[in-house]
């Protein structure tokens, strides 16, 4: 069975796993079995490893929150450039609208923990993970795409719960990680698939 | 592909505990290694004796709210249909499996796990949406109380296990909330409902 999801673990093993599925991927392709998750899942791989390795090398809370509203801001593009794209049907669209506005208010209550630790807020998007959204032609491949991003988000606040400091911050990491949680459980169900296939959901255990 | 199957595998789990006999510091940690820690890495974990009995105190607590969740979900299976009978019974297995974690760590800290209750006072349940009413109030006081829970908690695997817990109790929510035909990401910031 061909999985369309990628499994991104800390550390070395990383080569290994993407050397495998896309090796596998390959093999998709060449038999002519490949559906758009799968190529667009490809396609992230290295943009989403360097959103991880942003969140795996931050130091502390400022560091955490800078990787965060980054990873914030590629999701408000993404949507953005989702709802642009004229591939939703207009339920879906209201859906996008909806995830777009609750990165937005992410965003905006991790800006104002940064500043309040006097850092400033990053701005503008990770254009190498919006890259293949480029190439999608069909909603539910916006949905994949859309499947890939919060997985890898979750996958994200999960790390940074490790990395966090303040009571505060660990709270606000974990409601905006459940949030990400719920958005995946809407767009698993628009793909059809188990909604929540994970008794602990990490965005790291793929089913 | 040890951790990945320990995380999927609640079996694998427990007879990863049983045969490593791993330590206190070893114990909850290979429990979060099992779901995304470094593989062939077990994270070193440096819990305080005053450390491991709040966190015993803090864990069983949560059990408390998973063994009500199992309650709910196994007593209100019955009055489920189709789609959602098949999600009830998934569910059941997941709050299991937190229950089942929850209760290695506290062991593996030292602590004994609490009992469920022989019985718990649920409203009367007639109608499958009063089981998706009443799972859903147990799944926002789960979130609610995880959440007040994470900071209190001396290691950051176990924080991060924690919210990797309300994360999927959020997910719940999110399902519930959807066949109680409700908004299924109401807010931004998930709190849940104490």
């Amino acid at each position: 069975m061909i999985s369309d999801r990628i499994v991104i673990r800390d550390g070395d093993a990383d080569t290994a796993v993407i050397a495998e599925f896309e090796a596998t991927r390959r093999e998709a392709m060449r038999r002519g079995l490949a559906v758009g998750g799968v190529v667009i899942a490809a396609a992230m791989v290295p943009a989403l490893l360097n959103v991880r390795n942003a969140f795996a090398q931050a130091r502390d809370d400022e560091a955490v929150l800078v990787a965060a509203i980054g990873l914030e801001n590629t999701a408000i593009a993404a949507y953005a450039a989702a709802i642009k794209s004229g591939l939703l049907d207009r339920p879906t669209t209201k859906i996008a609208e909806l995830f777009k506005r609750q990165e937005a208010q992410h965003r905006d209550g991790l800006s104002a923990a940064l500043k309040s630790l006097g850092g400033t807020p990053p701005s503008g998007a990770n254009a190498a993970l919006l890259k293949p959204l480029k190439r999608v032609k069909t909603q539910a491949e916006v949905a994949s795409f859309a499947v890939e991003l919060e997985t890898m988000a979750v996958a994200a606040y999960y790390d940074a719960q490790k990395k966090l400091k303040a009571a505060k911050l660990l709270q606000t990491g974990v409601q905006i990680m459940a949030n990400e949680g719920q958005h995946l459980v809407v767009l698993r169900q628009a793909l059809k698939k188990d909604p929540v296939p994970n008794a602990f959901e990490n965005g790291k255990t793929a089913k | 592909m040890v951790a990945g199957r320990l995380c999927s595998d609640p079996l694998a789990r427990r007879s990863f505990f049983r045969v490593a006999g791993v330590t206190v510091a070893g114990g909850p940690a290979a429990f979060i290694a099992a779901c995304g820690a470094k593989r062939g890495s077990p994270t070193a974990t440096t819990a305080t004796t005053t450390g491991a009995s709040a966190d015993v105190a803090i864990l069983n607590l949560a059990l408390d709210v998973e063994n009500l969740a199992i309650a709910a979900y196994a007593g209100g299976a019955k009055l489920l249909r189709g789609p959602l009978l098949k999600l009830g019974k998934e569910f059941l297995l997941h709050e299991r499996e937190h229950a089942s974690g929850l209760s290695e760590a506290i062991k593996q800290l030292g602590g004994t796990p609490n009992k469920a209750k022989p019985s718990y006072n649920f409203p009367k349940l007639v109608s499958q949406k009063d089981v998706l009413r009443l799972a859903s109030k147990i799944e926002n006081t789960a979130i609610a109380a995880y959440i007040d829970a994470i900071p209190k908690l001396s290691t950051p695997d176990l924080r991060a296990t924690a919210a990797a817990i309300v994360t999927n109790e959020a997910e719940h929510l999110a399902v519930l909330q959807g066949a109680l035909k409700r908004p299924q990401t109401p807010t931004a910031f998930v709190i849940g409902k104490p």
